[in-house]
């Protein structure tokens, strides 16, 4: 059994991690939840041993199976925690890419742990690198021998993280620690990655910690929760008990952000109130729009997309290298109504930032037709961390599509005083006060600056919104709070979007219609409830098939 | 094997344009060789006449021609200024043959003290703990790097020749009568020039070593329980030297290119001298020579860095 007591780490006086105390018992899943800063990932790092050297543990101890590992006020024994690492407890890391070595294959990555705590049950090499390709085979990779001699960029990345969880596994440790180990990975791979989680723990009996912020993903996997909120385990307990019967304010807010399904498998009141807040949100919205249809003419469309392929030359690194054309996007035909919602969802990879960068003009080379019956498309990106000029103020940035739009359109005339307005006036518009006006990027959290972006692309006022993957890197209750903004947005101003998503559960929330992407391919556009009640496509099925 | 024959046509093309340069700045640069050998007495008659004799009365064009054509041949031209006696003249290649083995060797030297002390010293820099021992190297560091060559020959041939007597200044030792005494006198000078690049390279290579133990690799290796000398060596070193050895590779470039002041503070009778009396006294076949080899070994070096960087980084190599 392991347990941490009263631990509270501190980095340079302000407390990450505040008073938790945790047990695990063997054959335990774990889910840590919490938004990004709870202290999940400290408290992992810690129970490790591997806390950076800033973080003071200052009070608590953790019990390792009677063993005190790690006791406030002492100095850590670091051969200790290194003989323990590795193979009484083990972590399994989020980017599989950056989280193996490189210029390393992987078969001596793996052997390295059998070098290092168990050099004397084997004989040999030989008899190592049997057991390592055992382990592969177990994790559910193929042809381990090819595998076993490959570098980490020549597998893909749900391989990646197979052999990653192959080096984990190997000593047959008793905690696993799995750090947000499926966030990087596509939504079909990560049911593949969970599934073999849960085997290994059938197998093996032994105690999982699983860290994630997506909560329908812990409550698939996880037989008991912690949520944690600034440093501290607000509610824990069996994993549908919270999810049913939450206690805490916070996790009640925490459970009814998360975007439901209408087909969730267990039918209780939190998330059936919040199904049932995104069906009249959208009944709604399909109403206006039903009435808006009959009271005109059936609306013509505000783009349309016909036989579009989208191409880009890859050229090698070469003097007289050849250039490579290669099609990424073949074929697309669809079409945007005015205030609908398109989800488009696909793996990463499947050419939709390609396909919106050549419907926006970005990419030139193209055959086929976009015709747009609005003014420039505007674009809201993923990542709202770079995405904005860090050297500029929040309203500079505000501002500079008008600029743009100046020097573009010569009709247009725009003061500096005009300007100001208008970003303020956007400001307020998307929730935000009017001093962030001389703000810079860095001072605002991830939440506001994703609402800058959304003002930077409403403020010249475009009837049509390209979103890729807008909500992706925030938390759960700022990823509602920004799609309840989108959707306000939208319902004002009448507009339309295209909006990218891997996030299943996401495109579901906000769409109207639902268009499927793979490989470069469009496999499937169909309505909301028709895609997620009857899909076509077997790879459809296979995407809706994740819960 | 594609590789191989696009890294030679690059190798062609760079030489070719490179000797075409050479020809152009000597068309361009005043001074004339003619007046330069004569003197200012000459008549202008005595002046045609040599100006025929050394075939600089035909057009640039034609002239850049017929001397490609005789270097494609192996026939490098002999020098307008140099002769073997009264009556022959020096062949280029007899003239340079003697001296490109000397600074080949330099150069060789000084990069091997470079690597050989600024690898350890680098990854002992960037594991240490000791806040003396890092102040210290910084400074150690940034001093070399800020003494000028001629001024660290000077100090080199006082400390090792006059102070410690290890070698006898000036007293050098040609590689053909004594092969061991030659390379024992140009350790000195290599030092010369390897201090400084030592100082570059250990400061590069700590901070690449810095960066790469922040990656993520390094907390998996360090979750699997690895010690952190297994990490610097196992898994970092590897890693932090892919930069280190595009950075080396330039400084080889720089000292082949770089040792005329080192050979004049050491009297190493190398290519460095050569190519400045040359130069300042128009001497064109054996400038444009020495222009060519000297692009040569350069582009050769950076060929065998990107084979060297190839073998260290897969990711590169299957591309």
């Amino acid at each position: 059994m392991i347990s941490i007591k009263n631990l509270t780490i501190s980095f340079s006086g302000k407390k990450a991690v505040d008073g938790i105390s945790l047990q695990l018992e063997p054959g335990e899943i774990l889910g840590l939840v919490g938004e990004s800063g709870s202290g999940k990932s400290v408290t992992a790092l810690t129970l490790m041993g591997l806390l950076a050297s800033e973080g003071v543990m200052e009070t608590g101890e953790i019990d390792f199976n009677g063993q005190i590992l790690l006791k406030a006020g002492v100095k850590p024994d670091q051969k200790l925690l290194r003989s323990y690492r590795g193979d009484h407890m083990s972590m399994i890391f989020q980017e599989p890419m950056t989280s193996l070595n490189p210029t390393m294959k992987i078969g001596p990555q793996i052997d390295e742990q059998l070098l290092l705590h168990a050099k004397n049950d084997f004989k040999d090499a030989a008899e190592r690198k049997k057991r390592v390709l055992e382990t592969l085979e177990g994790v559910g990779l193929r042809d381990v021998e090819k595998v076993y001699d490959s570098y980490p960029h020549q597998l893909s990345g749900g391989m990646r993280q197979r052999a990653m969880i192959a080096m984990a596994v190997i000593l047959h440790p008793d905690l696993i620690i799995a750090d947000e180990p499926t966030t990087a990975l596509d939504v079909t791979i990560q049911n593949q990655i969970v599934k073999l989680l849960k085997d290994i723990r059938d197998r093996e009996n032994n105690s999982m910690i699983f860290i994630t912020h997506d909560l329908n993903l812990a409550r698939r996997i996880c037989t008991r929760l912690a949520v944690m909120k600034d440093g501290k385990i607000v509610e824990m307990g069996p994993t549908e008990d919270i999810f049913t019967k939450p206690q805490t304010d916070y996790a009640k807010k925490l459970i009814a952000a998360v975007p439901g399904r209408k087909k969730s498998v267990a039918v209780d009141s939190a998330e059936n109130e919040s199904d049932k807040n995104v069906e009249n949100k959208s009944e709604s919205k399909a109403d206006k729009k039903i009435v808006g249809e009959a009271g005109g003419t059936k609306k013509s469309p505000i783009l349309t997309v016909n036989d579009l392929s989208v191409f880009y030359n890859e050229r090698s690194n070469k003097i007289f290298g050849k250039t490579v054309h290669k099609c990424v996007v073949e074929h697309a035909s669809f079409e945007i109504y005015p205030g609908e919602t398109l989800g488009l969802v696909g793996e990463s990879g499947c050419g939709k930032s390609s396909l919106c960068k050549a419907i926006l003009g970005i990419n030139k080379d193209i055959t086929g037709s976009v015709k747009s019956a609005t003014v420039r498309p505007q674009m809201v990106f993923q990542d709202p961390y770079s995405s904005l000029n860090p050297s500029k103020s929040i309203g500079w940035l505000l501002e500079e599509p008008l600029r743009a739009e100046d020097m573009i359109e010569k009709s247009i005339k725009y003061t500096k005083e005009m300007r100001r307005e208008m970003a303020i006036d956007m400001l307020r518009r998307v929730g935000l006060d009017e001093y962030y006006y001389d703000r810079m990027p860095h001072q605002l959290s991830g939440g506001q600056r994703q609402r800058v972006s959304i003002g930077q692309a409403l403020i010249t006022k475009p009837s049509l919104i390209f979103a890729d993957e807008p909500v992706s890197a925030l938390d759960v209750t700022i990823q509602d709070q920004v799609l309840e903004l989108l959707e306000s947005l939208q319902e004002e101003y009448g507009l339309a979007y295209l909006f990218i998503s891997h996030d299943i559960n996401v495109i579901y929330r906000v769409s109207d219609r639902i268009m499927v992407m793979k490989k470069g391919q469009i496999l499937e556009i169909g309505d909301k409830d028709q895609l997620f009640d009857n899909p076509q496509h077997p790879y459809t099925k296979e995407l809706l098939a994740e819960s | 094997m594609k590789y191989f024959i696009q890294k030679i046509a690059t190798l062609i093309i760079t030489l070719l344009l490179v000797s075409i340069l050479a020809f152009l700045a000597f068309q361009i640069i005043p001074g004339d060789v003619v007046n330069s050998i004569l003197g200012t007495e000459a008549t202008p008659e005595m002046e045609e006449a040599l100006r025929a004799e050394l075939g600089l009365d035909k057009p640039p064009v034609q002239r850049y021609l017929a001397w490609g054509k005789d270097v494609l041949r192996g026939d490098f031209g002999v020098s307008y200024r140099y002769s073997k006696n009264m009556n022959e003249m020096m062949p280029v290649k007899e003239l340079i043959g003697d001296k490109l083995p000397v600074t080949l060797w330099l150069a060789l030297l000084s990069v091997g003290i470079t690597v050989i002390v600024a690898i350890p010293l680098g990854v002992l820099w960037a594991g240490t703990k000791n806040k003396f021992l890092d102040g210290f190297l910084n400074v150690l560091t940034q001093t070399s790097m800020a003494i000028p060559a001629f001024f660290l020959g000077i100090l080199v041939t006082y400390l090792f020749g006059i102070a410690l007597k290890m070698f006898a200044p000036g007293a050098y030792v040609s590689y053909k009568t004594d092969f061991g005494g030659f390379i024992h006198y140009l350790i000195f000078p290599a030092i010369a020039i390897a201090i400084p690049k030592i100082g570059m390279t250990a400061r590069f290579l700590r901070n690449s070593t810095l960066t790469e133990l922040k990656s993520d690799y390094v907390r998996t290796a360090k979750s699997k329980g690895v010690s952190d000398t297994g990490i610097l060596f196992k898994h970092v070193l590897r890693n932090a030297m892919l930069p280190v050895v595009t950075f080396l590779g330039m400084i080889i470039a720089e000292v082949v290119a770089g040792s005329i002041v080192v050979e004049q503070v050491f009297s190493l009778p190398g290519i460095g001298r050569l190519l400045i009396s040359s130069i300042s006294t128009r001497d064109f076949p054996v400038v444009e020579i020495l222009i060519l080899y000297i692009t040569f070994v350069v582009i050769v070096v950076y060929f065998v860095v990107d084979v060297l960087y190839r073998i260290l980084d897969p990711r590169i190599r299957q591309k």
